[in-house]
């Protein structure tokens, strides 16, 4: 079961967040506001005390986003986080039995709606929240779609 | 993975692009004016094709500029223009290339007046694109055009130039 989705934009500003995918999480939104920007603060802290392996040495591109946390799990739930080439970052909260593996393909889909509904919206500012029905639609596809 | 992508007519992308090209033509009367501003506009459409990019072709990081060179030529042309490009003439330090794209679907029905074949680089989106999907992941590159079969050469040719690869830094606060 899923609980909620978080975007992070590359400056580390929330730009969507939707809880009601479920109605166990109850958060105000300038609580997710301080929470997305706490959370990309830890994420760079633990990207620079990732140590440099050799094999990362080589990738030119992307090398500033050395993985920093990738999941976050607690008695009650796990957040899994998918950074991409372009700094943002897809966060998912879900319950413990879920496999990081589902997350993760979860995320990639995120991403893909992302691409589609988001960036190729002609009056979407970038890195500016995203309010928008169709993109709020595919996500609720993606993860209820008993409902459709 | 091209499989899956929505598909659109080639005609109606070339003459659409085509009326575009005319339409900014007539409301400068200058030719490299119009050239900037495909580039610029180029450039706008790549900052935002890039996720999409990513997100569908499932690319991680690139190793190095030639298999950043690579991607470029096989898949995002591929994706984008349904055409792969080559890539060629690298220099010595591996920081230039030049793609050369043989049947550009977006110039197929266009003969380029006598007057606009020395000033207008007419596919010069492309270039716009490939600087700002780049951009993006943090490489900087120049992107121009070298010859164009419009304007008479025997190939089309885009050469790409590194300028820098930019990291992330975070400042200390001064004390």
């Amino acid at each position: 079961m899923h609980f909620a989705i978080f975007i992070i934009n590359s400056h580390g500003s929330l730009v969507y967040d939707n809880t009601a995918l479920s109605d166990k999480i109850k958060i105000k939104s300038n609580d997710a506001l301080r929470l997305a920007g706490t959370f990309h603060t830890m994420h760079s802290i633990s990207s620079q005390i990732t140590p440099e392996s050799a094999e990362e040495e080589k990738f030119i591109a992307g090398t500033h986003l050395r993985d920093g946390i990738q999941t976050i799990e607690s008695d009650s739930f796990k957040l899994h986080c998918y950074q991409v080439l372009t700094g943002i970052k897809f966060l998912l909260v879900s319950d413990v039995s879920t496999p990081e593996t589902e997350m993760h393909h979860m995320l990639a889909e995120v991403y893909q709606i992302y691409g589609d509904f988001v960036s190729k919206n002609p009056f979407y500012e970038q890195d500016m929240p995203i309010r928008m029905t169709k993109f709020d639609k595919a996500i609720e596809k993606l993860f209820m779609p008993s409902y459709y | 993975m091209f499989s899956k992508s929505e598909k659109i007519s080639v005609e109606l992308l070339s003459l659409t692009y085509g009326t575009f090209v005319a339409r900014l033509l007539k409301e400068n009367d200058n030719a490299e004016e119009v050239n900037l501003q495909l580039h610029k506009i180029g450039s706008n459409i790549g900052n935002r094709l890039i996720d999409e990019f990513l997100s569908k072709s499932r690319k991680t990081a690139c190793k190095d500029f030639r298999e950043i060179a690579d991607v470029i030529a096989k898949y995002g042309f591929k994706m984008y223009l349904g055409v792969t490009a080559e890539v060629a003439k690298w220099n010595e330090d591996d920081t230039q290339f030049s793609i050369y794209i043989e049947n550009n679907p977006l110039s197929e029905f266009v003969m380029l007046p006598i007057h606009l074949q020395q000033t207008l680089w007419y596919s010069n989106l492309l270039c716009g694109v490939i600087k700002g999907a780049l951009e993006k992941i943090n490489v900087m590159v120049e992107c121009e055009f070298k010859q164009d079969t419009l304007r008479g050469h025997d190939s089309t040719e885009i050469i790409v130039k590194l300028v820098e690869i930019v990291e992330d830094r975070y400042e200390d606060d001064e004390m």
